[in-house]
């Protein structure tokens, strides 16, 4: 094991446990003794919040595209979608990621 | 109406590609170990990332295929690119920050250290299969492009383009690689953009188009995408081809991206801005098979060829060989990404696996070599492939079946290795037999249950047998069954939920020895 993760640090990560040259499967063992991937994994209200924008997204691009595309106007109609569709990444990452995923605190 | 190589559109084209080799030539400086040429060891800046995801998704489908459909049906093109950017959201809100965080060398690895080792093996043979379609799908899109331009045959157009994608990706990895993809989006977007606002002016609006009688009926209807055959329902294809686009995730080029980031905030914002170049993909590729179709009429043989003919017929030669470049360039853009990531994942995953003292040096060497190799067996497939679309889709059909495992392995505790990979063998099984029978007709009866079905619309059979098999055998098994790496997170991070804590609780209780 690498010092990083002998120390406790949370940042046991796939790179800095040291490879194995005994085989690749023994590696991938090595690997799931040391990384601790449970404590990576997405947190229930992100991905609670994940799916329903995902879902919410969908349907607004089903309902609102056929009434507002291919018309007159439609290059600067478009404009403003990717305005908003920026927009709503940055709300979910302020809102949802950072505070549950600690975005800001978290260092490889 | 082709013109010779040695003309103003094939000056500016070879003059192009010069300079694309070029640069990925000089990226290559910086690979020194194989991690270097497998994901630039997390080196690459907002920029640099953006420029890469996007120009890897904007690949031969993109301004080639999404412009085919969009010539026989406005929302055959806008829906099918509005099903990339949920999946761009899927990327960023999901697997963006755990991937990052655990920073996994491939895909395999991750299946492997997050389930096992078979579930690993699975990965890799699954990346090798699937990916040949899509390299295929772009040496098919360069011969295509090539051979509309220019009297070039097409054969001899695509393996020009597989000679030239393989080299400067053997030579200059994942770095030469990403400072392409950032020269490639900027020509691309300029290009296409600059054409569509080209057309609003001379052409008029779409207002002025559907007073034309060129249009079939329908032919604007969103909710009636009348090629789709049986299934005409424009919010089906939405919602099905929202699935293939996800499809393509669990492909190793990904995952070289998400490494490949910084930190985490490049991680997130990189897929979200591919997210947005698929809204603005979801008017021009359409808009541009729309006004081909007003241009040209209806009479087009082959459908992918729309916006090379249509830059042909009306710009003046310069400006029409920007847009060849152009095209191009989102062709070898895909094709490098797509060459990459599965022959290093062979090399990590397999010779690897049975050559466990080879230095890095050696493994780098290796992985050249493999890349020589996997380019050339997808070079034979992609001959014998008509349409670009065709060629990819068949091949994602299959990975759709990988969705819920994929799903699993970043946001559900529960999932059960065993139980993850049976979803992936069943699911993308079932998917590729369908496929298959489908083509041959092994089954006539099965076919003939939808008989004018677009075939892709089998993967929701497999897809939902993986996402049962999945739930079902993962509850079977137990909690007990899930890697203990995953099951008790190390209280070193304080844990994330009450949930989290009671099911440790639930798991010490279970051990004590009465």
């Amino acid at each position: 094991m690498s010092d990083q993760a002998a120390d406790g640090d949370q940042a046991a990560t796939a790179i800095s446990v040291q490879r194995l040259e005994s085989g690749y499967f023994d590696h991938l063992k090595s690997l799931r003794t040391q990384v601790p991937v449970g404590d990576y994994l997405i947190d229930r209200a992100t991905q609670r919040w994940a799916l329903v924008s995902m879902a919410v997204i969908s349907l607004i691009f089903l309902v609102t595209f056929p009434f507002t595309m291919f018309i007159q106007y439609t290059p600067v109609v478009i404009l403003l979608y990717m305005i908003a569709f920026v927009a709503f990444g940055w709300v979910f990452y302020d809102r949802v990621l950072e505070p549950n995923e600690g975005m800001e605190e978290w260092e490889d | 109406m082709t013109q010779s190589l040695l003309s103003t559109e094939g000056y500016i084209v070879i003059a192009y590609l010069i300079a694309i080799f070029g640069i990925g030539i000089w990226g290559g400086r910086k690979t020194h170990t194989f991690r270097d040429y497998f994901s630039t060891s997390g080196g690459l800046g907002i920029i640099v990332l953006i420029g890469t995801v996007l120009a890897t998704q904007w690949g031969g489908v993109t301004l080639l295929g999404i412009v085919g459909f969009g010539y026989q049906h406005l929302w055959f093109g806008a829906w099918y690119s509005l099903g990339a950017v949920i999946r761009f959201l899927f990327w960023a809100f999901l697997m963006a920050a755990v991937l990052r965080k655990v920073n996994p060398f491939s895909i395999s690895e991750w299946f492997g250290m997050r389930f096992d080792a078979k579930n690993a093996l699975v990965m890799t043979v699954l990346n090798l299969i699937v990916s040949l379609g899509l390299l295929g799908g772009q040496f098919l899109a360069f011969g295509t492009v090539v051979s509309v331009f220019f009297d070039v045959p097409i054969r001899s157009a695509v393996i020009i383009g597989a000679l030239m994608v393989t080299i400067y990706t053997v030579i200059g990895g994942m770095w030469g690689v990403a400072y392409t993809d950032v020269v490639q989006i900027i020509v691309t977007t300029l290009s296409a953009v600059g054409m569509v606002l080209y057309l609003w002016v001379t052409e008029g609006g779409f207002g002025t188009l559907r007073t034309q009688a060129v249009y079939p009926e329908n032919y604007f209807n969103a909710m009636n995408v009348t090629p789709l055959g049986d299934l005409s329902m424009g919010w089906l294809f939405l919602f099905t081809l929202i699935f293939l686009w996800l499809a393509d995730l669990f492909l190793n080029h990904n995952m070289q991206r998400m490494v490949s980031a910084k930190n985490l905030k490049v991680a997130y914002w990189a897929p979200v801005f591919g997210g947005m170049g698929y809204v603005l993909i979801a008017y021009v590729s359409p808009a541009i098979g729309a006004y081909a179709r007003s241009v040209l009429g209806a009479g087009l043989q082959n459908p992918d060829r729309a916006f090379p003919l249509l830059a042909q017929e009306l710009l003046p030669a310069y400006l029409a060989g920007l847009v060849a470049a152009a095209l191009l360039a989102v062709v070898m853009s895909s094709g490098d990404s797509y060459l990459l990531g599965p022959s290093t994942l062979a090399a990590n995953d397999l010779y690897r696996a049975f050559n466990p003292q080879a230095s890095e040096e050696r493994v780098l060497l290796v992985s050249r070599l493999i890349t020589l190799v996997y380019a050339g067996i997808t070079l034979y497939s992609a001959l014998f492939f008509d349409t670009i679309i065709g060629l990819i889709l068949t091949y994602l059909t299959i990975g759709w079946a990988v969705i819920p495992a994929l799903g699993a392995s970043v946001a559900w505790r529960r999932a059960t290795p065993n139980a993850s990979f049976w979803s992936m063998v069943a699911g993308g099984g079932v998917n590729a037999l369908l496929m298959l029978n489908y083509s041959y007709g092994w089954v006539p009866s099965i076919n003939a249950m939808f008989p004018d079905m677009p075939s892709y619309y089998v993967g929701w059979i497999g897809f939902a047998l993986a996402s049962v098999i999945l739930i079902a055998g993962s509850y079977v098994e137990g909690e007990d069954s899930v890697p203990t790496n995953v099951r008790q997170p190390v209280a070193a991070d304080g844990g994330r939920e009450v949930d989290d804590i009671e099911a440790r609780a639930d798991a010490a209780l279970k051990q004590v020895q009465y």
